[in-house]
């Protein structure tokens, strides 16, 4: 195991990395070959072959290894069977898996959630009832434990009692960011968060789009819930369609700049969600008719009065100010206040900036 | 020859009676001044020979020595020309010193013998009436602040000349006793009013419903305001119109806000007291010492300017955290309290606070399509608002953007008149609740007193417990929340306090960083 983690933690790429498995059988080979036989394999640059004969010198493969294991972080690499099955076939695999918690078992189905970081309303509240309909139904969730989409998909999965993974682009032993502690610890708890970086390496730009092909390389289906028209997500849905994985992707209205990233990838080809059933009864492959659709919704507004009704028609998705609605139902302030003041009660709609409310249903 | 003169020195905004006593004895010719002089009153000694001689009055080559008691106080300002001359000049016995009992005098000479303003002369001349003093003698262009004292004879002059004729043959050039205003005088008041500038009115303002009620409401029980909007949306426009919907200043109000300006020098040549309630606005690089008063010889700041009005801190994020906390005492106490080696000093400081701030550091924020900012950049700029300044903040509301009808349709808007009207109202409920106590407004409950005046019947009560539940209050913000209800209720003319004057309450509630996280 220990020389496991010194291949992983040696300095090199991937690909490289897995020849030199093919040709020697296991970490332990690498390590022991000699210099000429590394160099007669003929599978590197010699270049690299340096920077590993360079690794071999520097490193006290005992005392790293035992640094290593002090600090509770699981490691997982090509050679185990509990590497990630889907994981193994996306070219550049990392040879080594950090991650704290529980990996997949090989028969978890997991589907990645990716999107903006700040998103809409509607983008927040999709996220997050998707995410607990895929868990209640069985599927684990694969994100990234940003902030935005990726957390409330993660916080949608557990909230549906789900198993849910997150990818990070720094050490599996720091949590970024920080306002996600809590989540990060429910996320160890009830799944793992895996990282190809070396324990203790700090969260910088460039490791993100990197760890976007794992989050999209450990599922089948890649969810894109929105997306700006140069975002980080449609970086994952480009990764998945390279890896041969599904894309789906939630539609938005053409103005909405939210929905620019995600509109463009249904024109381009990506399944377009219609309903929250209808997406997991693509999953299932059963029909859409095997889902009956949101009834509180409607329970909800059989109780709402002439008004009540007059201002919840004013609301939408998109957050409005009170003034907007104000001059939309022409109501007077203080009766406006009252109904959206009920509305709020019966969880209808909410406020998602101070005077801003949208509609939750 | 001894003589003696009362002049008096402005200590914070209230003023003291000194005497300058010259005293003429035969030495060598040495001109002294002694009792706790700054450098501008030691600076005196020059101006005041070289004024007496170019007006024709030779020192004697005696030993001069000026004192000005009590030697406890340390004497600043250049007020002390005038008085110095004229002790001199009693003590050659040029002016008859029996003249001089009933007298204050100030003013600043020139080298050629005129005389110039000085600040603070209407505290002074309070003070004068105060000690029984009913004649003042001060530069002309401070006649009119001294002849707003009732019972004062105001003596105007401009030059030294016209000091010694006054004193010696009763010769005015413009006095000036606190009678009704001659016709003349008040058509001459009317024109400055004219001059100002037009007081903002709220009948200008279109659209943002809910940002002039919060106006009102803040008005009626004096709570302290924060707006938040993009730039653009009329947040400097509804703290101009404030002051408007304030109830009128009765006359110690008014005497209490002339004196803070006449002590920093600001009361110009205004021909009536201060009549209009504040509205200052400091720019926001301002120093804590300008903010709430200060420096080494205490003056007042921008606070107590605003006293009885408006202070409307724009761009609440640019200030120096350092200088807003310094708001913090005054804010509770309506007043601030400096202390220094040479004694403590009192400003009144009773004003509504209202700031104003963008969501954001573009400013647009929940507006996501306008927006660009990242979380980081949000959380920062929240970060940079002081948490004790917030927590002294009852009423925080959105000023959205205004659309295009709101800009150009000719509403008939409601005018400034109209709300005072309410305002007054509420404000007459309060003065009548809080009768015998120490409360003047519904913003200074202490919060033992609230379950008292801000009592909840059963309704409203577990509609309370929900909205704990689900806002995440605290027990400062609920409290805050139940005076705000009380002060809605009281412009409804309601006793007790209804559910809809929680649930408006609720959305003036005060802003917290979980307000930037529930992105629009």
């Amino acid at each position: 195991m220990k020389y496991r983690y010194w291949l992983t933690a040696a300095r090199g790429g991937n690909a490289a990395k897995r020849k030199l498995l093919s040709v020697f059988g296991s970490a332990r080979g690498v390590y022991e070959a000699k210099e000429e036989a590394l160099r007669a394999a003929n599978a590197v640059p010699d270049a690299w072959i340096d920077r590993l004969l360079e690794a071999k010198r520097s490193w006290d493969v005992q005392k790293e290894y035992d640094a290593f294991l002090q600090k509770q972080i699981g490691l997982v690499t090509l050679e185990e069977a509990a590497y990630p099955a889907l994981l193994k076939e996306i070219y550049d695999a990392p040879y080594g898996l950090f991650y704290r918690g529980t990996l997949p078992e090989g028969c978890e189905s997991c589907v990645a959630m990716v999107g903006a970081r700040r998103p809409s309303g509607y983008g927040q509240h999709t996220a997050h009832a998707i995410a607990k309909l895929l868990a209640e139904s069985g599927y684990s969730v694969v994100s990234g434990l940003a902030l935005g989409i990726d957390g409330l998909s993660h916080q949608g999965a557990l909230s549906g009692g789900g198993r849910t993974y997150a990818v990070l682009g720094c050490g599996a032993d720091i949590c970024y960011p920080k306002r996600h502690r809590d989540l990060y610890e429910s996320i160890i708890a009830n799944g793992a968060v895996l990282s190809e970086y070396l324990p203790g390496t700090p969260p910088v730009a460039e490791h993100f789009p990197a760890r976007n092909r794992l989050i999209s390389g450990l599922c089948k289906k890649t969810i894109v819930i929105e997306a700006r028209a140069k975002s980080g997500s449609l970086i994952t849905a480009d990764f998945a369609l390279e890896q041969g994985r599904d894309v789906y992707a939630l539609p938005g209205r053409i103005t909405d700049p939210l929905s620019e990233g995600t509109n463009r990838l249904i024109a381009q080809g990506a399944a377009m969600i219609c309903s929250k059933e209808g997406l997991l009864s693509d999953f299932l492959e059963l029909p859409e008719a095997a889902f009956c659709g949101d009834s509180t919704y409607n329970k909800k507004k059989m109780c709402l009065e002439k008004e009540e009704l007059l201002v919840y028609s004013c609301f939408d998705f998109y957050a409005k100010s009170m003034d907007e609605v104000q001059r939309e139902s022409g109501l007077e302030l203080s009766a406006l206040i009252t109904a959206v003041s009920r509305l709020c009660r019966c969880g209808l709609i909410r406020e998602t900036f101070k005077n801003h409310y949208a509609r939750i249903t | 020859m001894y003589s003696e003169v009362s002049c008096a020195i402005v200590s914070g905004i209230e003023s003291i009676l000194v005497r300058a006593e010259t005293d003429i004895s035969p030495g060598l010719p040495v001109f002294d001044m002694v009792g706790f002089l700054s450098s501008e009153v030691k600076e005196a000694k020059e101006r005041v020979r070289t004024a007496l001689k170019n007006c024709g009055y030779n020192l004697p080559v005696k030993r001069i020595t000026v004192n000005i008691s009590p030697a406890s106080i340390r004497k600043t300002g250049s007020g002390f020309d005038l008085p110095v001359a004229v002790s001199i000049l009693a003590a050659t016995e040029v002016i008859r010193s029996a003249q001089l009992k009933d007298l204050v005098m100030v003013g600043e000479l020139g080298l050629n013998g005129g005389i110039y303003p000085v600040n603070g002369v209407l505290s002074m001349a309070l003070a004068a009436s105060e000690c029984g003093k009913h004649i003042c003698i001060v530069p002309k262009e401070n006649s009119f602040e001294a002849s707003l004292v009732p019972q004062m004879t105001v003596v105007g002059v401009s030059h030294l000349t016209e000091v010694v004729a006054y004193l010696n043959e009763g010769i005015e050039c413009s006095r000036k006793r606190n009678e009704a205003p001659t016709d003349e005088e008040s058509a001459c008041q009317k024109e400055i009013c004219a001059e100002d500038e037009p007081e903002a009115d709220f009948a200008f303002m279109n659209g943002q419903k809910l940002l002039r009620r919060a106006c009102e409401v803040s008005a009626s029980g004096r709570h302290n305001l924060l707006m938040l909007g993009p730039p653009g949306s009329g947040k400097t426009m509804a703290a101009k119109c404030l002051p408007s919907i304030l109830p009128p200043m009765d006359k110690n109000e008014q005497m209490e806000l002339s004196k803070i300006y006449s002590v920093c020098g600001l009361f110009a040549e205004r021909k009536k007291l201060l009549d209009k309630r504040p509205f200052r606005h400091p720019h926001h690089s301002i120093s804590a010492v300008g903010l709430v008063g200060g420096g080494q010889i205490p003056h007042p700041g921008e606070i107590s300017l605003a006293n009885g009005g408006v202070l409307f801190l724009d761009e609440l994020t640019e200030f120096r955290r350092d200088t807003l906390d310094m708001l913090r005492q005054p804010l509770e106490e309506h007043q601030l309290t400096i202390g220094r080696s040479s004694g403590s000093f009192t400003f009144p400081a009773d004003f509504v606070l209202v700031a104003a701030m963008n969501p954001c550091k573009c400013g647009y924020y929940p507006d996501l399509s306008r927006c660009r900012c990242t979380q980081n950049e949000i959380d920062r700029y929240f970060g940079r608002i002081s948490q004790p300044l917030l927590d002294r903040i009852d009423i925080c509301v959105e000023a959205p953007r205004l659309n295009f009808s709101d800009i150009t349709k000719k509403a008939d808007n409601e005018s400034s008149a109209d709300i005072r009207k309410r305002v007054i109202k509420a404000l007459a409920m309060q003065r009548e609740r809080f009768k015998g106590t120490p409360i003047r407004f519904n913003s200074g409950i202490p919060n033992r007193d609230i379950p008292l005046y801000c009592s909840l019947g059963k309704k409203e009560t577990r509609f309370m417990e929900e909205m704990y539940a689900s806002l995440g209050l605290t027990a400062r913000t609920y409290h805050k929340l139940l005076k705000v209800a009380r002060t809605i209720a009281d412009l409804d003319g309601a006793d007790a306090i209804g559910l809809s004057h929680l649930q408006e309450a609720v959305c003036y509630r005060g802003l917290d960083s979980k307000d930037w996280e529930g992105v629009a």
